[in-house]
C-alpha cells in the first residue's frame, strides 16, 4: 500500500511548477499555461480520492472543473489575442499600467 | 500495481511540467503542456475514472490546447528568455523514456487487477454521467453556457 | 453660615468676571467698583463668621462643608471643601479688612496708571486666592490656592513689566517660591501615599498611623514651603526685590497677607508639628536667625520700602519662633497685629512716594536721600507712621506690645536663656530700624537729603482714610487678644510683668539708639557708609546670601544651557530633522511595490500563501 503522501507530492509539485510559471515567465500566454497546470494538479488530487472511494459526485465535480477551466482559458486567451491584435506586446514588462 | 502506475503517470506529468518551464519558446511550452495533459489523462484512466480521462483528452488536450496553439502562433515569434540556463539533459531523456514505461505498465494492466487492494469500481462512469445530467444538471448547463459565452469573447469588436 | 461661606467665593469671582468682561472694555477706569463691593461683602461675611465662632454657635469651633468631589478612584477620593474654624476665621477677618482698606488706597494710588484695570484684576485675583487658601479644608486645596497666590505675586511684582528690574524681581520671587512649593507638594504626596487622605481633620486624627520618619519628613517639607512663602532664611531672597511692585501690592501681599500664608500653614499644621519636636526646634532657630539677620540689615538700608521689607522678614521670623516654641496663639496674634501695623507703615511709605513723585522721576520707591523733614509737609502721614512705628516696637498700649509680649513669654517658658535674650535683641533691633527710618525720613533737615519739594502734599481722601483706619486698628488691636484666644481655644493671655518690663526696656533702648544715631548725629548714616564701604557691601548682599543664591541660579542656568547645546543640538535636533528623510525614504521604497511588475506581485502572492499554509499546518 503506497501512502497517499506520494499523490500529494505529485499534485503539489505540479501546482508549484504552475506557480513558478506565473512568477518566472514574462509572456502572458506562458502564464495561462501555468494556470492550466495548477488546475490540473488540483484535479488530479480530486480524481484520485474520488476514484478510490468510488465517489461519483467527486468525479462529476472534477468534470465541472475541467469545463470551467476550459472556459477560463478561452477568456484569457481571447484577451491576449485582443491585445496582440492591437499591436500591443503581451508581456508583463511592457504592460505595467492599467490604462495609458 | 495500478496505484504505482498511477503515480508513474503523475510523475510523468511533473517531468513534462518541469520541461515546460525551461523552454525557450512559447511553442515548446505549449507542447510540453500537451504532454502534461496527456499524462494526466493517463493517470485518470489508471485511477479508474475512464470517462473523465476521455473527457480530459477531448476537452483539455483537444479544445484548450488548440486554442492555446492558435494564440501562440498569433504572438510575434520572439525568442523568450525567461531566465538564464538550459534545462538539464537528463530531464529531456526522462521525458522521452517515460511514455514507453507507461505504455508498458498500461499494457500489463489492461485487465482487472489481481490481488491488488485497489479495484476499479464498476459502473463508475454510469454513475458519474447520471449525476452530471441528473442532480448536477443545472451545474452542467451553467458550465456549458459559460463556455459558450467565453467563446463569444474571441469575436472581434466591430470598430 | 453657609451663605457666608458662599459669599466668600461668589463675591470675588463675580467681581473678577465683571471686571474682565464688562469693565475692561466698557469703563476700565471704574474697575474698582465691583472689586470694592466684593471686598466689603467678604469682610462682612468673615467678620460675621468670626462673631459666630467666638460666641460659640459653632460646635467644637469647627465648621466644615464638602463642596465638590474632584477625583475618585476606588477608595481614593479627593474632595474640595471649606473649613472655617477659629484660626481661619480670625486670619480671614484681618485679611479681608486690610484688603478692603488697601483696595481703597490703591484706587487713589494707581489713579493715573495706564493699566488701572489690569492692576485691579490681578489684585482681586490675589484676594480670591488668599481667601481660598484660608478656608481650604485639605492640604491639596490649600496648595492650589497657594500656587494661585504665588502667581498673583509674580504678576503684581512684575506689574510694570517694561522695567527690567521689575521683571527680574518677579522671576526671582516666583522661582524661589517654586522651590518651597516643591517641598509642599512632596509633603502632600507623602501624606497621600501613606494616609490616603489630605483633609486636615482626617490627617490630624490619624497622626498615630504615620511612621516617625514620615512625620519628620512631612513636617520638614511643609516648613520648606512655608519658609519660601514667608521669606525665612535660605529662601528669603525674593522679598526685598519684591518691592519693585506698586506700594499697595507691597502693603497687601508682602506685609499683611501673602507672606503670612506660610505662618498660617504652620499654624494649621500645629497638631502635626507638635508630634515632631525636633522640627519645631529647627523652625524656632531658623526664625530667630532670620529675625536677627533681617533686623540688622534693615537698620542699614536707605530705601524706604526695602527697610520695611526686611522688617517684614524679621517679624515673620519672630512668628516662626513662636510656632517653634509651640505658641500657636502668640504666632497668630502677632500675625494679625503685624498685618495691621505693617500695612499701615507701607501705606504711609506709599504716601511719601506719592508726595515726592516729581523728584523721584517716576521711580516706584523712595530713599531717605529724597526725604527728610517731611513731618511738616505731611503731618497726617507722619502721625500714622509714628503710630505704626510704636506698634512695631511694642510700646503699650498699642497692639504690637501684646502680641510680642506673648511671643516672648512663650520663649521664656521654654527655659532657654539664650533664646530669650536673642529674642529681646530682636525686639530692640525692631525699634532701632523703624525709628531710624522715622527720624531720617520725617524729622530733621540734613545736608545729604533733598527734602520735599515746595508742593509736596498729603494724599487725597481715598488714600488717607485707609491710613487712618489702619492707625486706629494698630492702636486698638491689642484688645483682640482675649477674643482671639477664645476662638483658637487657647488659654487667655496674661501678662507676666517681668517679661513685659524686659520687652519695654529693649524697645526703649532701641528707640534711644535710633535717636542718637539719627538725630544727635544727623549725618551718621552717611558717614559710616563712606568710612566702611566693605561693610555696606556685605550688608547690601544680605551677608553674602544674595550673591550666593544668584551664583547657584547662574550655575543651574549654565548647566541647562550646556545640556541644550551639547545634547539637544548634537543628537536630538539631527534626529528630529532626519525623521523627514526617513519618511521620504520609506515612501520611495514603498513606491517600488506599485511599479507594475506583475511577476513580482505573483511571487509575493505565492510566498504569502505558502506562509499562511505553513502557519495553518503548524497550528493544526
Amino acid at each position: 500500500m503506497i501512502s497517499p503522501a506520494w499523490v500529494w507530492a505529485i499534485s503539489g509539485s505540479l501546482f508549484i511548477l504552475g506557480a513558478a510559471f506565473l512568477v518566472l515567465r514574462r509572456q502572458l500566454i506562458a502564464m495561462v499555461i501555468g494556470l492550466e497546470l495548477m488546475i490540473n494538479a488540483a484535479n488530479l488530487n480530486i480524481v484520485y480520492y474520488a476514484a478510490r472511494r468510488g465517489d461519483a459526485a467527486g468525479l462529476a465535480v472534477a468534470f465541472l472543473v475541467i469545463a470551467a477551466a476550459a472556459a477560463e482559458a478561452v477568456v484569457g486567451l481571447s484577451l491576449i489575442l485582443a491585445l496582440l491584435r492591437s499591436d500591443e506586446a503581451a508581456e508583463t514588462d511592457r504592460l505595467q499600467e492599467l490604462a495609458d | 500495481m495500478t496505484e504505482a502506475a498511477f503515480l508513474l503517470c503523475g510523475a510523468g506529468a511533473v517531468v513534462f511540467a518541469a520541461l515546460a518551464l525551461f523552454q525557450r519558446t512559447l511553442y515548446g511550452s505549449a507542447l510540453c503542456l500537451l504532454g502534461v495533459l496527456l499524462q494526466v489523462a493517463g493517470a485518470y484512466f489508471l485511477a479508474g475514472a475512464r470517462l473523465l480521462g476521455l473527457l480530459q483528452v477531448l476537452v483539455y488536450a483537444g479544445a484548450v490546447m488548440v486554442l492555446l496553439v492558435i494564440a501562440v502562433m498569433s504572438s510575434p515569434p520572439r525568442l523568450a528568455r525567461p531566465f538564464a540556463g538550459t534545462p538539464p539533459a537528463w530531464l529531456g531523456w526522462l521525458a522521452l523514456l517515460l511514455p514507453f514505461a507507461e505504455l508498458l505498465a498500461f499494457l500489463r494492466l489492461a485487465g482487472p487487477a489481481d490481488g491488488a487492494p485497489w479495484r476499479w469500481t464498476p459502473g463508475l462512469e454510469t454513475q458519474t454521467a447520471s449525476l452530471l445530467f441528473g442532480a448536477y444538471a443545472p451545474l452542467t448547463e451553467a458550465v456549458g453556457l459559460l463556455v459558450l459565452v467565453a467563446s463569444l469573447s474571441i469575436l472581434r469588436e466591430e470598430p | 453660615m453657609q451663605t457666608a461661606a458662599l459669599v466668600l467665593f461668589a463675591a470675588p469671582v463675580s467681581a473678577l468676571l465683571l471686571g474682565f468682561f464688562v469693565f475692561r472694555r466698557w469703563r476700565p477706569e471704574k474697575t474698582h467698583w465691583p472689586m470694592l463691593l466684593s471686598c466689603a461683602a467678604v469682610t462682612a461675611a468673615s467678620l460675621w463668621m468670626c462673631v459666630r465662632i467666638h460666641d460659640g454657635f459653632i460646635p467644637d469651633n469647627v465648621w466644615e462643608l464638602p463642596v465638590y468631589r474632584w477625583a475618585c478612584a476606588g477608595s481614593f477620593v479627593l474632595e474640595f471643601g471649606l473649613r472655617v474654624d477659629g484660626l481661619s476665621a480670625a486670619v480671614l477677618g484681618m485679611v479681608s479688612l486690610v484688603s478692603t482698606l488697601i483696595h481703597l488706597y490703591a484706587v487713589g494710588y494707581m489713579a493715573e496708571d495706564r493699566s488701572f484695570n489690569r492692576f485691579f484684576l490681578y489684585f482681586h485675583f490675589f484676594f480670591l486666592s488668599m481667601v481660598g487658601l484660608l478656608v481650604a479644608d485639605n492640604y491639596l486645596q490649600m496648595y492650589v490656592f497657594w500656587e494661585g497666590v504665588g502667581l498673583a505675586s509674580f504678576l503684581l511684582i512684575g506689574f510694570w513689566y517694561e522695567k527690567a528690574s521689575a521683571r527680574a524681581a518677579a522671576w526671582k520671587a516666583f522661582l524661589t517660591n517654586r522651590i518651597g512649593d516643591l517641598g509642599f507638594m512632596l509633603a502632600v504626596f507623602l501624606l497621600l501615599s501613606s494616609l490616603g487622605t489630605v483633609r486636615f481633620t482626617d490627617v490630624f486624627a490619624r497622626l498615630g498611623d504615620l511612621p516617625h520618619g514620615t512625620l519628620y519628613a512631612v513636617a520638614f517639607l511643609l516648613f520648606m514651603g512655608a519658609a519660601a512663602k514667608s521669606a525665612q532664611f535660605p529662601l528669603h531672597v525674593w522679598l526685598p526685590d519684591a518691592m519693585e511692585g506698586p506700594t499697595p501690592v507691597s502693603a497687601l501681599m508682602h506685609a499683611a497677607t501673602m507672606v503670612t500664608a506660610g505662618v498660617f500653614l504652620m499654624a494649621r499644621s500645629m497638631p502635626l508639628l507638635r508630634e515632631v519636636p525636633g522640627v519645631l526646634a529647627m523652625i524656632a532657630l531658623v526664625g530667630l536667625m532670620t529675625s536677627l539677620g533681617a533686623a540688622a540689615v534693615a537698620a542699614t538700608r536707605k530705601d524706604l520700602k526695602r527697610v520695611l521689607a526686611y522688617s517684614t522678614v524679621s517679624q515673620l521670623g519672630l512668628m516662626m519662633v513662636a510656632i517653634g516654641t509651640g505658641n500657636l496663639f502668640g504666632a497668630v496674634f502677632h500675625l494679625i497685629t503685624h498685618g495691621f501695623f505693617k500695612a499701615l507703615l507701607f501705606l504711609c511709605a506709599g504716601s511719601v512716594i506719592h508726595a515726592l513723585h516729581e523728584s523721584l522721576n517716576g521711580a516706584p520707591t523712595a530713599s531717605v536721600d529724597d526725604a527728610g523733614g517731611l513731618a511738616r509737609k505731611l503731618p497726617v502721614t507722619f502721625g500714622a507712621f509714628l503710630i505704626g512705628a510704636l506698634a512695631l516696637s511694642g510700646i503699650p498700649p498699642l497692639a504690637g506690645f501684646f502680641s510680642k509680649d506673648n511671643i516672648l513669654e512663650g520663649v521664656h517658658a521654654t527655659g532657654s536663656l539664650g533664646l530669650y535674650l536673642l529674642s529681646l535683641l530682636v525686639a530692640a533691633g525692631s525699634s532701632v530700624y523703624i525709628f531710624r527710618l522715622l527720624f531720617l525720613a520725617f524729622l530733621g533737615e540734613r545736608p545729604e537729603q533733598r527734602g520735599p519739594k515746595a508742593h509736596a502734599h498729603e494724599p487725597g481722601f481715598r488714600m488717607k482714610v485707609p491710613i487712618l483706619a489702619l492707625a486706629v486698628f494698630s492702636a486698638a488691636a491689642g484688645t483682640l487678644g482675649e477674643p482671639l484666644a477664645k476662638m483658637l481655644g487657647a488659654a487667655a493671655p496674661h501678662l507676666d510683668l517681668s517679661i513685659s518690663f524686659a520687652a519695654l526696656g529693649a524697645a526703649a533702648a532701641g528707640i534711644l539708639l535710633a535717636w542718637w544715631a539719627a538725630m544727635r548725629r544727623p549725618s551718621f548714616d552717611w558717614k559710616w557708609r563712606r568710612a566702611q564701604p566693605e561693610l555696606e557691601r556685605i550688608l547690601d548682599d544680605d551677608f553674602g546670601w544674595q550673591s550666593f543664591t544668584a551664583a547657584c541660579a547662574g550655575r543651574v542656568a549654565a548647566f541647562s544651557r550646556r545640556l541644550s547645546d551639547s545634547w539637544e543640538k548634537r543628537s536630538w535636533d539631527p534626529f528630529t530633522e532626519s525623521l523627514a528623510d526617513t519618511a521620504v525614504g520609506l515612501g520611495e521604497n514603498l513606491t517600488l511595490l506599485s511599479r507594475g511588475a506583475l511577476n513580482e506581485y505573483l511571487w509575493w502572492i505565492v510566498v504569502g500563501a505558502s506562509v499562511l499554509a505553513g502557519a495553518v499546518t503548524l497550528c493544526f
